[in-house]
């Protein structure tokens, strides 16, 4: 789901090991990591989604052209669609 | 997205957290009181419960401050979670529902959700303002609406939810 900003951030992952995802998130997420998800990117492009990079922190993106305010079950649908196909592939890691 | 299970040493209604000084969280107080006190009396109905509204309260007091999630999320409110509690508390008592997981958005809305299986999910998220927005994924079907809701569930949640358990 997206932020008030209408922004949600990720990072871009691809090529790179388990152990220096896990090491993106600790260097640049201010919190204590307790999982991630992993979706490739046509997955979210595919729902009419754009990931837009900004390399601030370094492989990071934001996921943007969400509905607006007023349509937000809109976006629960789409983020739904988005969690099941992450699911689908086990993509879910805890820590 | 940070999800809360239940731990038998987490806070509890019984156990309730009491660092909220606003009217609002006293209202959350009595109201989170009188959910548990109704369903206290049979054993069976009680535990579902109470062990969701102790996630809830985790959820609470894990994302009631800015950027809870280190990436900008806005705090949960405790408005939200009195809508949440209440839509707990409307549920079905006949328990034919399981009880729902209890997520923090980033946006400061909580969502409650059914999960079955692959394409079998079903969504709802409240923010405080008596609305209730919600999605369903039914294979390859799906579904997404607002609805308000006062002293009743409203009746498309409720077919939702036999939407998604029908054919148990």
């Amino acid at each position: 789901m997206p932020t008030k900003n209408g922004e949600t951030s990720v990072f871009r992952t691809s090529g790179i090991s388990d152990d220096e995802i896990w090491s993106l998130g600790d260097r640049h997420i201010q919190k204590e990591i307790l999982g991630r998800g992993d979706i490739v990117t046509s997955k979210v492009t595919d729902k009419g989604l754009e990931v837009v990079p900004d390399d601030t922190p370094e492989r990071h993106a934001n996921i943007l052209g969400w509905a607006d305010y007023d349509d937000r079950s809109k976006n629960i649908s789409i983020a739904l669609q988005l969690e099941d196909e992450v699911n689908k592939v086990n993509k879910f890691h805890l820590r | 997205m940070s999800t809360a299970t239940y731990c038998p040493n987490c806070p509890s209604v019984s156990n309730f957290l009491d660092f909220g000084f606003s009217p609002d969280f006293e209202g959350l107080k009595t109201f989170c009181d009188k959910v548990i006190g109704d369903f206290r009396r049979t054993e069976t109905f009680s535990r579902p419960i109470e062990e969701t509204i102790a996630a809830l309260m985790e959820v609470f007091k894990e994302c009631s401050v800015e950027d809870w999630d280190g990436t900008g999320a806005l705090p949960v409110s405790e408005d939200a979670v009195l809508d949440a509690a209440k839509l707990i508390y409307l549920l079905p008592s006949n328990m034919t529902f399981p009880m729902p997981s209890i997520t923090a958005e980033p946006n400061g809305e909580i969502a409650l959700e059914w999960y079955r299986g692959n394409r079998s999910i079903f969504v709802v998220s409240v923010s405080g303002k008596s609305e209730i927005i919600y999605a369903g994924l039914y294979g390859t079907n799906k579904t997404h609406g607002i609805e308000y809701f006062g002293s009743s569930l409203p009746p498309a949640i409720i077919s939702n939810l036999k939407r998604l358990y029908s054919g148990r």
